[in-house]
């Protein structure tokens, strides 16, 4: 039993609330794929991509060169995005997003000044090191689920 | 209790997390390092929020200027009062030679303020471009200069001439001294920055 997260022992709960439910059902979603590390991978990506939100005209102009300015981040976002919805091919997915996460430095603004660059990095090693194997002797995970129905929410 | 969720949990290894870690912080430091040294070139593109760019010396080879509109992204916080339009003037430098290079961002705050080019090793940049509002320098010399030129017929750096029927001007090589830009947008093929600092400063340049 390790994770209560706020009271409620949640075996004793005969018909968890609609809310619940939702907030099972997305901790579940969240468990079930390098949840954190996709997720900061897009925030890495999307911090560099706001630094310039433009006049695209000036832009416009710029060959390939100025180009990959937008495209580092661009692909970090989908990199985020297939680390979330396709968790089965997360090695690859983080170490490409590990790489493009270096590349910023030198093509988008010193990698969003350094922030975005850094918040990728960490989604992306995070990324790297989850795991769903089961962890050696330890299994401790029982979801708390009260009804087993619970657990068998659709997520996609 | 007993049935199983329908796809095994996971959880981050951080010992398996810190191998790409550390690998990636080592990079990030050899590239700082490299960027600070002159020996890397970085790309700047920063566009939407308006920075001020100071240095001691400017020296422009292949220089072109005309007028231009900067439009904000639709929906844009920024500039709703001028319904998201900006009046600039764009300055195009093909080589560029700065000394003692300071911009300043004013986020909610504070400034982000990056320095480089101090001393003897100057910042280069490459097809700079320019959208200010503002330039004010102590001494300007043109060599060679054409004012009044169309700016679609310019010819200093030619891949990145002006609309048709723009007023313009251009100079084969530019020197300003003390110079002070406010501007919109800066884009760089590439960007030299020796003895780089970043910092955060209640002061901007």
């Amino acid at each position: 039993m390790t994770e209560h997260e706020e009271g409620a022992p949640a075996a004793t709960e005969a018909r968890p609330s609609a809310a619940r439910r939702a907030r099972l059902a997305f901790r579940h979603w969240r468990r079930t794929r390098p949840f954190w590390g996709g997720f900061l991978v897009l925030a890495g990506g999307a911090e560099m991509l706001s630094l310039f939100y433009v006049p695209w005209k000036v832009i416009l102009h710029m060959g390939l060169y100025g180009v990959s300015g937008y495209v580092v981040p661009i692909v970090l976002c989908v990199l985020g995005l297939s680390l979330l919805f396709d968790p089965q091919h997360r090695t690859f997915y983080s170490i490409l997003a590990l790489l493009f996460s270096i590349a910023s430095w030198m093509t988008s603004n010193l990698g969003g000044f350094m922030v975005g660059m850094l918040v990728a990095m960490t989604g992306a090693s995070l990324a790297y090191g989850w795991s769903d194997a089961p962890a050696g002797a330890k299994e401790e995970d029982e979801e708390t689920g009260p009804e087993s129905g619970t657990e068998q929410v659709p997520t996609s | 209790m007993a049935t199983k969720p329908a796809k095994p949990e996971g959880r981050v290894r951080y010992r398996r997390a810190a191998v790409p870690g550390l690998a990636a912080l080592a990079t990030t430091g050899a590239l700082v390092f490299a960027t600070a040294q002159g020996a890397l070139g970085v790309q700047f593109a920063i566009s939407g929020m308006p920075f001020d760019v100071t240095a001691s010396s400017l020296h422009g080879e292949g220089f072109q200027q005309y007028g231009g509109l900067d439009q904000t992204a639709p929906g844009s916080p920024n500039l709703q009062d001028e319904n998201g339009q900006q009046l600039v003037f764009v300055s195009v430098i093909r080589n560029a030679t700065i000394h003692n290079l300071c911009q300043s961002v004013n986020l909610v705050g504070t400034n982000l303020l990056i320095k480089a080019g101090g001393g003897a090793n100057a910042v280069t940049a490459t097809n700079l471009v320019l959208d200010s509002d503002s330039l004010v320098g102590d001494e300007a010399d043109f060599n060679n200069i054409s004012i009044g030129q169309d700016a679609s017929t310019m010819t200093e750096v030619p891949s990145l001439a002006g609309p048709l029927g723009v007023f313009g001007q251009q100079a084969d090589s530019v020197d300003i001294t003390n110079v002070r830009q406010h501007n919109w947008a800066a884009t760089a093929a590439t960007f030299k920055l020796p003895n780089l600092s970043m910092t955060f400063s209640d002061n901007g340049c």
